[in-house]
This record gives structure tokens, C-alpha cells and sequence, in this order.
């Protein structure tokens, strides 16, 4: 025999009832609040039998709904129960003692009691305490039930169960049915909102009826703490959906909405319940968000009966008052809530299969309707739900008819300080931003950025109109043209006409207003955005590009103008250098050839004249001697001219130049004389250019050894080497006469040797002075004719 | 008798020389020119023994005067004469045919032995003249030149006289002069064959 207690009714109205003991038919159960039995609570025993014929021992109270069916016990019973109240409560108050001490001492014994699980905290259901409970299936879909014990219900995932190994794939499971009793074991979960059980075994019992369902002020219902129970409400359905594994309709419970999802076999055969007044029955199952907090109403159910019709749809949807399309929510003395109001206006705007704007005089309405074959210029009746979640009541699930076409309203040019104006509230004769809320609107503005969807398509424009920023929504599913797309640029200043919504705040701000918070743009279609001016071709990025490149291209041609006319002073320097040094080579070659022809050629006669003249006058020896002395004077002048041309003459500016002419100039100056001049063998001397100064400073200096040896050393030989050694070059002078003292020659001679010095310093060189009177005088000039040297060391 | 003939376009000068070795014994000027292409076409009829030529003349210069003399009468034998002894020009003409040259300053007897030597197979040749021979032959000279003439090319160089080389070398100065000469006329093939390897560019 299976005894399950039934639910505690919330309700306000239950009555305290005497105790009784009574055997009760199930058919009589139906309708009754309490029923517990403390002693089977406390043994756990769980008795297997027909419940259509089981004994229920009624311990507590009975209360009485107030809008339910009266309980009908015996009025003997009631009194037997009256008579041992106070019994039965002390006897539940031991019960209860003895069970927690039960708990506290045996902590591995399951838990039985729905009501005890959902009052888990949520710690202690996360420690997945074991639970062994028995009831009846209310729900019972795709594996998934809610399971009640006559007192409470809650949910039972066995997928959950499935996923996490703790139960094999149960056939049992998914052949559940509502009404099926069962014995489930397993594990509490704190769930996703409220703690469920997780099955691992199953048995199903029997089948039995369900529970009479709870009937809840919305209050508790939004208080999310119903949750999973078994419950009815009543409530006027605005839309039913099939979906594929579900039949989805939405309701509006006391004012507010409350989903039902049906699923079951049979959903399909609901009838056409729209706009009608419902009885739901089903269990509570609201939504939460990721926090675990709960969102909204939702009822599931699985049972056939599910929906009651208690007031069937009008026969005709548009059959009932007309209210002007600006007057859907204001105020009237019969207002008739939460069903279908009819209305009518032309189409001015249309986002097919997700809302229409419909337009009369001033008022302009958003309709959301599946409706996709309604075409702007429609003339429309529209019988829908108000909907008045927005600032401006809206209809949706509204179904429509055609009366006829009328022509569109123009649309009204706006600038968004129009549409951003403060509305007054109540005072209907001011113009405000939010009148054109619906309304087609041309406005003009600059784009200013673009949310590409994809290549072809934009997500949303962003537009630039005086200080606001709007978007730009297109329609959906239209191909764009090439042009639009590229006309779509930043900062292009367009005009675009489309229906405008605008956005409120949500609450009033401290005037008492709701202001408008933004507005966007629907668009018809993509001719309604048009050009007005393109975009200037700069950009500030392209102007920084343009300008960095030009500052570089300056830069370039600065550093190379720089470059170009330094080079330039360069080249021109050298040229004048070279151009002054060949002036100054011709001139000293013209002034040698000159020389040469003009002085040299006369000198030359002139010493063949005295010659002659001189063995002419062999009589008269004094004219003669006085002849020969002219001869020879003109002789000496014709050699110290050769040197001066040697030493003008360009062609001998260099090395080789200086070691010849050193030799060939000892060799003359010794011919005739006691001294023999001898010569070292003749070094490969280097082709290096010899300035004149320094040929003039070395000649001198050779000049005044080869006097000194001539003059002082009574030598009778004397050998001029030269030699190369690395960059060195040397002239060496050295005689075997009788040498002498150089300090006291310094005096003797005054500043002879000194001035040879300072003419070798003046070529960066030194001169060596090896003198003894025993062994003669050896006199050597050095320089590296390649150091070079500056202008003013010459 | 010597046969000596003048080219040189100093008129004066020419005829200085002229009259002076008319007066000297065993020397007499047979032509002088002042033209160096009139000399050229004369000079094989005249038959000089010595031609003095001046180095540097209008119109042709001597060395080239020296060289086609060389081809049209190479028994006349060239003397060049020069203002400065430093004239670069000097050694292109010995290397071109001259025998010898003089510097115009030299007292006149001087010229008269110069040409005298000259006469006798003789050429002269100073230590300078000769340092340019080597410096001309280069690494050559080994071998073009016998190894005598080598050793009195290089005492020639280091300032010795010829009778010191006589002496020192055990020959006699003839002999001395005969090397000298052969020097010379090494000189010259080998100044054409520089020449015409200059040209081809070899």
C-alpha cells in the first residue's frame, strides 16, 4: 500500500481541522491539503499496493481552498479529528524530535522528504547528500521529470545524472508518464537555480492521480520559491508557437507575461487559444539567469489537459472596438487589458517577418508581426496585444487585414536636436522630438564610421549630425550595389530618410520627463541613403602621410642641394688650385724657356766672343787676361743661370729630377777643380712629385756642403750618394779632407750649418753632421719626400 | 782637315764658331745653316766629317734633325749643342744618333777636342749622360750590354774618368772609347725598339 502525504496548500485561506483517522478513497484524496503520517515518516516504511484502495492517515490539518472543492470527509471523521488534535500534534512533535536526532546520529541515511532537500542550503546540496524519495511523476519529458510526494515537488535530471556516469541510459526514464508513481535514488544537486535530484535507480511503482495543483498569487511566483511545484493559473494567451520538440505560448498572468511550454504527444491538438482566457496547469519551472537568479514566469507541462478555455477568442479578431491608432493606451473608463485591441493605419515602413510601422495622422505604431507579405501603402485593420515594455505602446502578435493602398505621408525633414527634444508630458498641443517617433524622417548627416558585417554587407552605419551620433540600420537580406557600398565612406555627408525610433529613459528624470536617451534610423532600402557632397580626398591620416612625405622629400633635396654645393666648392677649389698651380707651372716653364732662349743663347755668344777676342788679343796679355776674366764671369753667370732655369722649370719637379740634378750638379762643380767627385751607384729612386720649394731648399743645401767641402775640407776626393730606405731619402756628402770641430765651426763659419738645418726642418727632415779632424766629413740630408705637409711648413 | 759643319739658328753664334774653327788648324767649317731642313737636304753633299747641331731650332728640332741625318749620311757624325747640359733633350739625341753633345758655354779649344775625339771613333759621355743610359736600359742592360760595358758604364756613373777607367779596368782609354761607343749604339737600336714597342703599345 502506498501512502503519500499531498501538498501543503499555500493557501491564505486553509482552516485548522481536528485531527482524524480515516481510510480514504484516492478519488476523495483529490481536494484534500493535508495528510501525514508521522509514524510511517519516522519507520521509513514504504508500503507497495494499489493507492486507488491505500489507507491515508490524516495527522495534521485540512484546509480548504477558497476558490477549490470542498474536502468531503465524513462529518464524523472531521469530528474524530477535532477530538484527537491535540493528541496528533504531540505525537508529531516527538516524531519530529526523534527523526532529526535520527539524522544527526545516522548521517548516511538518505534523505526522503522533498521538502527537506529543497531546504538544503545550497553548501550542503553541494555536498551531494544521498536522497531515497518516492511520488508521483507530474512531468515527465525527454528523460526529464518533476517528481512530488504529496507535499512538494521538485526536479529529477537524469540527464544531468547520464552525463556525470552516475546512471547507465534508462529506458525507464523516458517511458515515464505524469501519474506514474516512482521510488528514486541518488544524489541531491544544487542545480541551476534550486536544488534537484540527481537519479541512479528507479522503480516505478505504480500509477496514480495527480496531486490537486497549488493556485499562487503572482507574488510567490516571482518570488522564484515555487519552484517545481504543481500549479495552475489563469491568464490570457497572446501567442501559442510549435516548435519541434515543444509547443511554446506566451501568456500574461495578473499583467505580466508568463511562458508555458507544453510538450507531450498531444500539444499539437490545442485549440486555437489566442486572445482567449486560460486555465494552465503544469508545474513551475521559471527562468534564471547565470547567477541562479530568477528572470521570469514559465510553466511546463506534459499533460494532455494542460489548457482549459475558460472564455473563448472573439469569432472575429477585428469584430471588437476600434481605437484610433494614437489613443491604444490612453485613458478610457472600460479599458479591456491583455487582450487584442484593433486598430488600423497605412503601412509606412516594413522589416518583413519582424515588425511594420503603421502611421496615421501623427501617431505612428510599431507592430511586431511575422507577417511578411504586408507591403509599405497598405491600408491596414491590425488587431494585436498591446505591448507596453517600450515608451510608446507597440502592438505584437497582432494579425492584420487589407482594406486598400493609400499613399505614403512625405517624409519629414528632421535634424536630431528636433528628435532629441524633451517631451512635455500630457500636453498633447506641443510639438516634441518624441512625436516622431515611427514617423519617416529625412535627416542629414556625415558618416562617420561603418560596422562591416561582411564584405558585401554593413552591419550598421554610424552617422555625424551636429553634436549627435546615430546609427543607420538596413535593411535586411537586399544585395547593395556597388556605388552604395562605395558611397559608404567616412565622412561622405549623405541624407538619409528612413523610420525613426527613438529610445527614452527608463525612469523620469528629477523634472518628472522622459527624455529621449537616442534614436536610430531604419532604413527602406539602400536608394534611401543619398549622397549630398563626397568626402574631402584628405583624411588626417593621408595628410600626415602627405606631409611627412613632402617634409622627407625636402629634407632629401635640402641634404642634396647641401651635399651637391659642397661638392660643387670642393670641385671648384680644386679646379682653381689646379688651374693657379698650371698657370704657375706655365709661367715658370715660359720664364725657363725664355731664359734659356734670351739670356742662356746670349751668354753663350758672349763667351765664344770673349774666347776669340781673347786669342785675338794673344799680344797684349793684360787686355787679354782682362778678356778671359770677363769669359769666365759671363761662363759662371751662364751656370748660375742654368740653375736658376733648373730650378724655375716645372718639368724637374720631382724626385728623380732632385737625384740627377744633385749628381750632374757635383760633377760640374768639381770638373776643374783638385777635388774628383765620385758617385755612389744610382738608386731606383720613386716617381714622386717634388714641390719647388722643397727642390729649391735641397738644391741650396747641396750647394752650400759641396762650397764647404771645395772651400775648407783640402780633401781630394769626395763621394755623393743617394739612397732610398723605406720612405726616406737620403743625400749623403762625404770627403776625406780634414774635418774639423763643429762648435768651433759654428762660430768660425757663422750660420752656415744652421741655415742647412733650417732649410731640412722646413722639408720635415733632418741633417746629420759626422765630422772628425782625423777622418774626414760626411754630411747627410734626410727627408721622406712623401710625408705630407702643410702649406705653411713649406 | 776636319770637316765640321754648323746647323744653328743663332746667326751670331753660327758665325762665331764659324770664323773660330776656320782659324784653328786642321779644322775647317765647310756649310753652316740656320735651317735644320735646308741642313738636312745639304749635308750629304757636303760631306762633313762633324756636324754640330743646335738643339733647339724653329721649324725641326735637332734630335729629329739627328735622326734623319742618321738614315740619309750615318757616316756624318752629330755633335749636339745646348745651351744647359741639364736639357732634357740632350740624351733623346744622343739616343736618337747624336755622338756627343756640347754645352755652348764650353771654352771653344773644349770644342775643338770634343770634336776631335768624336772624329777619332770616340763619345763622349759625362756621369750624368751615363746614369740616363742606365736608367734607359733598366733591367735590359744585363743583357745588351757585354759585362765590360757594363763596368764602364757604372764607373762612368760613379764619376770616374775615362783614363781612371783604363787604369783601373787594365785597358787602354781607346779601348775605353770603344765600349762607350758601343754603349751608344746599343743605346740607339735600343731607344727605337723602346720606341716602336711605345707605339704598338706593347
Amino acid at each position: 500500500m502506498e501512502c503519500w502525504p499531498p501538498p501543503w496548500t499555500a493557501n491564505e485561506n486553509l482552516r485548522p481541522a481536528r485531527p482524524i483517522t480515516a481510510t480514504l478513497r484516492t478519488a476523495d484524496v483529490q481536494g484534500a491539503r493535508v495528510l501525514l503520517n508521522p509514524r510511517q515518516l519516522l519507520t521509513g516504511t514504504k508500503n507497495e499496493g494499489d493507492m486507488t484502495s491505500g489507507q491515508i492517515n490524516v495527522a495534521r490539518g485540512v484546509g480548504r481552498p477558497k476558490s477549490g472543492t470542498p474536502v468531503r470527509f465524513p462529518r464524523i471523521v472531521l469530528g474524530w479529528l477535532g477530538l484527537w488534535w491535540p493528541l496528533v500534534l504531540t505525537f508529531m512533535t516527538v516524531s519530529v524530535r526523534l527523526m532529526a536526532a535520527d539524522g544527526a546520529t545516522a548521517s548516511a541515511a538518505p534523505i526522503t522528504r522533498i521538502d527537506e532537500i529543497r531546504r538544503l542550503p545550497r553548501e550542503r546540496a553541494a555536498m551531494e547528500p544521498r536522497v531515497s524519495v518516492t511520488g508521483v511523476c507530474t512531468y515527465a519529458a525527454a528523460g526529464e521529470l518533476m517528481l512530488h510526494d504529496g507535499k512538494e515537488g521538485i526536479w529529477v535530471s537524469s540527464c544531468t545524472s547520464y552525463s556525470r556516469g552516475l546512471l547507465a541510459h534508462n529506458d525507464a526514464f523516458h517511458a515515464l508518464r505524469p501519474g506514474d508513481l516512482v521510488s528514486i535514488d541518488g544524489r541531491v544537486d544544487p542545480g541551476g537555480y534550486a536544488p534537484q535530484i540527481l537519479p541512479e535507480a528507479l522503480r516505478v511503482t505504480g500509477h496514480g492521480p495527480l496531486p490537486p495543483p497549488l493556485r499562487l498569487p503572482v507574488e510567490r511566483l516571482l518570488a522564484g520559491s515555487e519552484d517545481g511545484q504543481w500549479i495552475e493559473v489563469e491568464g490570457v494567451a497572446q501567442s501559442v508557437e510549435h516548435l519541434a520538440d515543444r509547443t511554446v505560448c506566451s501568456l500574461v498572468v495578473d499583467g505580466l507575461p508568463c511562458l508555458l511550454a507544453l510538450s507531450g504527444e498531444r500539444r499539437r491538438e490545442l485549440p486555437d487559444i489566442v486572445d482567449a482566457k486560460v486555465l494552465v496547469r503544469g508545474n513551475y519551472a521559471p527562468d534564471f539567469n547565470t547567477r541562479a537568479e530568477v528572470l521570469s514566469m514559465k510553466i511546463i507541462s506534459s499533460i494532455s489537459d494542460a489548457v482549459k478555455v475558460l472564455e473563448p477568442p472573439p469569432a472575429d479578431a477585428f469584430g471588437g472596438t476600434r481605437v484610433p491608432l494614437d489613443r491604444l493606451c490612453a485613458f478610457s473608463p472600460d479599458s479591456k487589458s491583455f487582450h487584442r485591441r484593433v486598430t488600423s493605419g497605412v503601412v509606412t515602413f516594413v522589416r518583413p517577418g519582424e515588425f511594420f510601422i503603421i502611421s496615421h495622422g501623427t501617431a505612428n505604431v510599431r507592430v511586431d508581426s511575422a507577417e511578411t507579405s504586408v507591403a509599405p501603402g497598405w491600408d491596414v485593420d491590425v488587431a494585436g496585444f498591446v505591448d507596453t515594455r517600450h515608451h510608446f505602446a507597440a502592438l505584437h502578435h497582432a494579425i492584420i487585414r487589407k482594406r486598400g493602398e493609400s499613399p505614403l505621408p512625405p517624409p519629414t525633414p528632421v535634424t536630431p536636436e528636433v528628435l532629441m527634444q524633451s517631451v512635455s508630458r500630457g500636453n498633447l498641443s506641443a510639438p516634441a522630438g518624441g512625436d516622431f517617433g515611427g514617423r519617416l524622417v529625412t535627416i542629414r548627416g556625415r558618416v562617420s564610421r561603418v560596422d562591416w558585417n561582411s564584405s558585401a554587407l554593413p552591419k550598421a552605419i554610424w552617422l555625424e549630425a551636429g553634436e549627435h551620433r546615430f546609427a543607420v540600420l538596413l535593411p535586411a537580406g537586399v544585395d547593395l550595389s556597388e556605388t552604395a557600398r562605395r558611397s559608404w565612406k567616412q565622412d561622405t555627408e549623405v541624407d538619409l530618410t528612413g523610420a525613426c525610433e527613438i529610445e527614452f529613459r527608463n525612469t523620469p528624470d528629477p523634472l518628472g520627463l522622459y527624455p529621449p536617451t537616442g534614436f536610430h534610423l531604419w532604413l527602406r532600402s539602400p536608394g534611401d541613403l543619398r549622397v549630398v557632397r563626397e568626402p574631402p580626398w584628405w583624411t588626417p591620416a593621408k595628410y600626415l602621410i602627405a606631409l611627412s612625405l613632402a617634409l622627407g622629400a625636402l629634407a632629401l633635396i635640402v641634404a642634396w642641394n647641401w651635399t651637391l654645393r659642397r661638392r660643387v666648392r670642393t670641385q671648384t677649389a680644386m679646379i682653381g688650385r689646379q688651374l693657379q698651380q698650371a698657370a704657375v707651372q706655365d709661367e715658370r716653364a715660359r720664364i725657363a724657356c725664355d731664359m734659356h732662349d734670351e739670356i742662356g743663347g746670349k751668354l753663350a755668344r758672349l763667351s765664344l766672343i770673349g774666347e776669340i777676342t781673347a786669342n785675338e788679343l794673344a799680344g797684349e796679355a793684360a787686355a787679354g787676361a782682362r778678356v778671359r776674366e770677363i769669359t769666365r764671369g759671363v761662363r759662371e753667370a751662364a751656370g748660375g743661370l742654368e740653375q736658376i732655369i733648373w730650378s724655375v722649370d716645372p718639368r724637374h719637379d720631382t724626385l728623380e729630377g732632385v737625384a740627377h740634378r744633385v749628381c750632374q750638379y757635383a760633377e760640374e762643380y768639381f770638373t776643374d777643380t783638385p777635388i774628383r767627385c765620385h758617385f755612389g751607384s744610382f738608386p731606383d729612386v720613386p716617381r714622386i712629385a717634388v714641390p719647388p720649394d722643397d727642390r729649391a731648399n735641397v738644391m741650396a743645401v747641396v750647394r752650400e756642403a759641396l762650397a764647404n767641402v771645395l772651400k775648407h775640407s783640402a780633401a781630394s776626393n769626395v763621394t755623393v750618394t743617394l739612397d732610398v730606405s723605406g720612405e726616406q731619402f737620403a743625400i749623403r756628402v762625404a770627403d776625406d779632407g780634414r774635418g774639423f770641430d763643429p762648435d768651433a765651426a759654428a762660430q768660425a763659419r757663422g750660420n752656415g750649418i744652421a741655415n742647412m738645418r733650417a732649410r731640412m726642418r722646413k722639408l720635415g727632415g733632418d741633417l746629420c753632421l759626422e765630422t772628425s779632424p782625423a777622418g774626414g766629413t760626411r754630411l747627410t740630408l734626410r727627408w721622406n719626400p712623401r710625408a705630407p705637409r702643410s702649406e705653411n711648413d713649406r | 782637315m776636319i770637316r765640321v759643319s754648323i746647323v744653328d739658328d743663332d746667326q751670331q753664334f753660327r758665325e762665331l764658331l764659324e770664323g773660330y774653327l776656320n782659324l784653328s788648324a786642321d779644322f775647317r767649317c765647310c756649310s753652316s745653316y740656320a735651317d735644320p731642313k735646308e741642313a738636312l737636304r745639304a749635308l750629304p753633299g757636303d760631306r762633313p766629317d762633324v756636324v754640330l747641331m743646335d738643339l733647339r731650332m724653329p721649324g725641326m728640332s735637332g734630335i729629329e734633325c739627328v735622326a734623319a741625318l742618321r738614315q740619309a749620311a750615318p757616316q756624318i757624325r752629330a755633335i749636339m749643342l745646348t745651351v744647359f747640359e741639364q736639357d732634357e733633350n740632350v740624351f733623346q739625341a744622343l739616343a736618337a744618333g747624336a755622338y756627343g753633345y756640347l754645352v755652348k758655354r764650353t771654352p771653344p779649344p773644349r770644342i775643338l777636342e770634343a770634336i776631335r775625339e768624336v772624329t777619332e771613333g770616340g763619345s763622349p759621355m759625362s756621369a750624368h749622360i751615363a746614369r740616363k743610359v742606365v736608367a734607359s736600359f733598366h733591367q735590359q742592360a744585363a743583357t745588351l750590354l757585354s759585362p765590360q760595358e757594363r763596368e764602364v758604364l757604372g764607373r762612368l756613373t760613379q764619376g770616374h774618368t775615362y783614363s781612371h777607367i783604363a787604369a783601373d779596368m787594365g785597358i787602354t782609354i781607346h779601348t775605353v772609347r770603344n765600349y762607350i761607343r758601343r754603349i751608344y749604339e746599343k743605346l740607339q737600336v735600343h731607344s727605337r725598339t723602346e720606341a716602336v714597342a711605345k707605339f704598338k703599345g706593347i
